[in-house]
């Protein structure tokens, strides 16, 4: 924990992923807030590889959804290019596989002060 | 004891002959008689001894503490003795012994003295004249009475345990568990199942075979589970999929036999409990995850709706709206799996929350089945158009009317859906809230961003129109559910 959390995360490049409009909008907006420029925001796991493609973010946000087909693509992608991400998500843990369980959540509905601050210890790599 | 018993016999026929050649000759007076040493006989070795004549038409004597005692010559003795429907069974054996002139010997029922049916191993050995004639045949049967009322206990408890593993839901079998070449345990083979089997596995009778046999390819788990089974000595529980019947069963495993690598198996078909169980977890998961979601986007719109409102009373108003509408939404997306929204509905259900008048409305459209997420966003859509018109368009005027017409067109190799809401008979045109803040938002960004299409506003002489498009996408309510993604 940085005694500003808003420091670190000024000028960094952060991936949202979220499929609701409404939640996605309002973790942009706090991360704009906060200084940061944010990729996407996308409402798809196909839309943020292809986004990944161009621009490579310094940490991401994703959002945990279950009705949409199984895939892990973008973790398995994010975790392959070495850029640290945080699970936004609904859902208790179980549902979330075994190779993420060390990954730090967010719990919905999640405030901007700790998206700002999960996303500094992202950048610090503070976070697990 | 057998041997025991032919010594006796061997001993009871020379005291018999003795007797015969004698012809009631004198005896040294002290000396037991033979009819002496034929009682003692009895009594002593828990047998029953008995004379028969060559073919065995009379019964000479017969000495017993169990049975009723002859003591003169009789032709009726199988009516005291045999029960009729033994007599058949026993004249066979009989007959054959005669035929022969060998050892008779068969374990029959008898009545015995007090009434009772007893069982006794008989035997006997025909006793020959000097001139090798069948003179007589002496025999002893010992009472084997409390060996077969074990025998039939067993045999009773035997087909008591064939009823119950014949007739009980779960399935059993008793398999021999196989090694490979190098001593591992490979395969088995069915020795036994019961009726249930063929119904939990869906497998044809399998006895004889092995289970590479049956299912086409090699069971290295089953057979390691049943290998260890017997390894261990201890009884497994667990349950296993089995891919080639794509069945989940719930299994106990025990060693039977491990000097015949026998493992008795009795187990259940919980391929539906388990699709069950499991549809529940995903339930409950997908329940929390759309309460915890439907709380961040209530808060968001709780926000969202307070800058464009003069008033606290308007604001609680438009919340109170947009609210009721998504709690409208939640009551969709919980249908039947596989069933879609009707569009229809949707638009009249809008229009009902207005309480717009029928003769101000005019709804055309093909039947549409709609996505669950397309019916929540459309839904809020047409609660902003309709609040709208109620507060500041066409429903606020009395010649005012709604043209609220759609179609579906192919683009792209995909079904586009194309509605536009066209306002009519409104005089004055006042830039409501719809122009900018929430309604606004809605319909310009959420639409393109959740359901990839595009809506757009525009106020023209007579009212506001608006157009919203968005490709049609396959899906059920939330619970067609399958997999999980991020």
């Amino acid at each position: 924990m940085t005694t500003n959390p808003a420091a670190g995360v000024a000028g960094a490049r952060v991936l949202v992923l979220e499929d609701d409009y409404y939640l996605a909008t309002d973790l942009q907006e706090a991360l704009e807030q906060a200084g940061a420029t944010v990729l996407g925001p996308c409402s798809t796991a196909t839309d943020a590889l292809r986004l990944i493609e161009e621009k490579r973010p310094d940490c991401a946000l994703l959002d945990v959804n279950l009705g949409q087909g199984p895939s892990f693509d973008l973790p398995k992608e994010l975790s392959r290019l070495g850029v640290p991400f945080a699970f936004v998500t609904g859902y208790e843990g179980n549902v979330i596989p075994e190779a993420y369980a060390q990954t730090e959540r967010l719990e919905k509905p999640v405030g901007p002060g700790q998206v700002v601050s999960t996303t500094s210890r992202l950048l610090t790599g503070a976070g697990a | 004891m057998i041997g025991m018993m032919r010594e006796s016999m061997d001993d009871a026929a020379k005291a018999d002959i003795g007797t015969a050649e004698a012809g009631g000759g004198p005896g040294t007076p002290a000396a037991p008689t033979a009819e002496d040493r034929f009682r003692a006989l009895a009594t002593a070795g828990a047998l029953s001894v008995y004379r028969m004549s060559p073919e065995w038409r009379l019964m000479y004597q017969l000495d017993s503490d169990t049975l009723a005692v002859t003591s003169e010559a009789t032709e009726d003795w199988a009516d005291h003795y045999i029960l009729p429907e033994d007599r058949e069974r026993v004249g066979a054996a009989i007959r054959e012994a005669i035929a022969t002139g060998t050892i008779f010997e068969l374990e029959h029922r008898v009545r015995l003295a007090d009434g009772s049916i007893g069982w006794v191993l008989s035997r006997a050995v025909p006793l020959r004249g000097q001139n090798g004639r069948i003179v007589e045949w002496f025999g002893a049967a010992r009472d084997v009475s409390d060996r077969k009322r074990t025998e039939e206990a067993l045999r009773d408890s035997e087909a008591k345990y064939r009823r119950l593993f014949d007739s009980m839901d779960e399935a059993y079998a008793v398999v021999e568990v196989l090694k490979d070449e190098t001593g591992r345990w490979a395969d088995f083979r069915f020795l036994e199942v019961n009726p249930a089997f063929m119904e939990h596995t869906a497998m044809p009778y399998p006895v004889g075979r092995t289970a590479t046999e049956l299912l086409g390819t090699p069971n290295p788990r089953w057979a390691a589970l049943y290998g260890q089974a017997l390894d261990s000595g201890t009884a497994l529980r667990v349950e296993e999929t089995e891919p080639a019947l794509g069945r989940v069963f719930d299994l106990n495993i025990f060693a039977l036999d491990r000097a015949q690598n026998r493992v008795a198996v009795l187990f259940t078909n919980v391929t539906e409990r388990r699709r069950s169980l499991n549809l529940q977890d995903t339930l409950l998961a997908e329940l929390q995850h759309r309460v915890r979601n439907i709380m961040a986007v209530i808060r968001s719109i709780v926000r969202r709706s307070h800058d464009e409102e003069r008033s606290a009373e308007d604001y609680v108003q438009h919340l109170e709206g947009r609210i009721a509408a998504l709690a409208r939404t939640q009551a969709l997306l919980t249908r039947r799996p596989g069933v879609g929204v009707d569009l229809e509905e949707i638009v009249r259900d809008e229009l009902l929350a207005q309480a717009a008048s029928e003769d101000q409305v005019s709804i055309r459209g093909p039947d549409v089945a709609l996505a669950p997420k397309a019916a929540e966003v459309l839904t809020l859509a047409l609660h902003e158009l309709a609040t709208n018109a109620t507060k500041y368009g066409a429903f606020s005027h009395r010649d005012g009317h709604v043209d609220i017409a759609w179609r579906v067109e192919p683009r792209d190799g995909r079904d586009w859906l194309v509605l536009n809401w066209a306002e009519n008979g409104v005089p004055i045109l006042v830039p409501g809230p719809l122009r900018r803040g929430f309604g606004t938002e809605l319909i310009s960004s959420r639409i393109p961003y959740e359901l990839r299409g595009r809506g757009s506003f525009e106020l023209r002489p007579g009212g506001l129109r608006s157009e919203i498009e968005f490709p049609l996408v396959p899906g059920g309510s939330i619970l067609d559910m399958d997999g999980g993604t991020i």
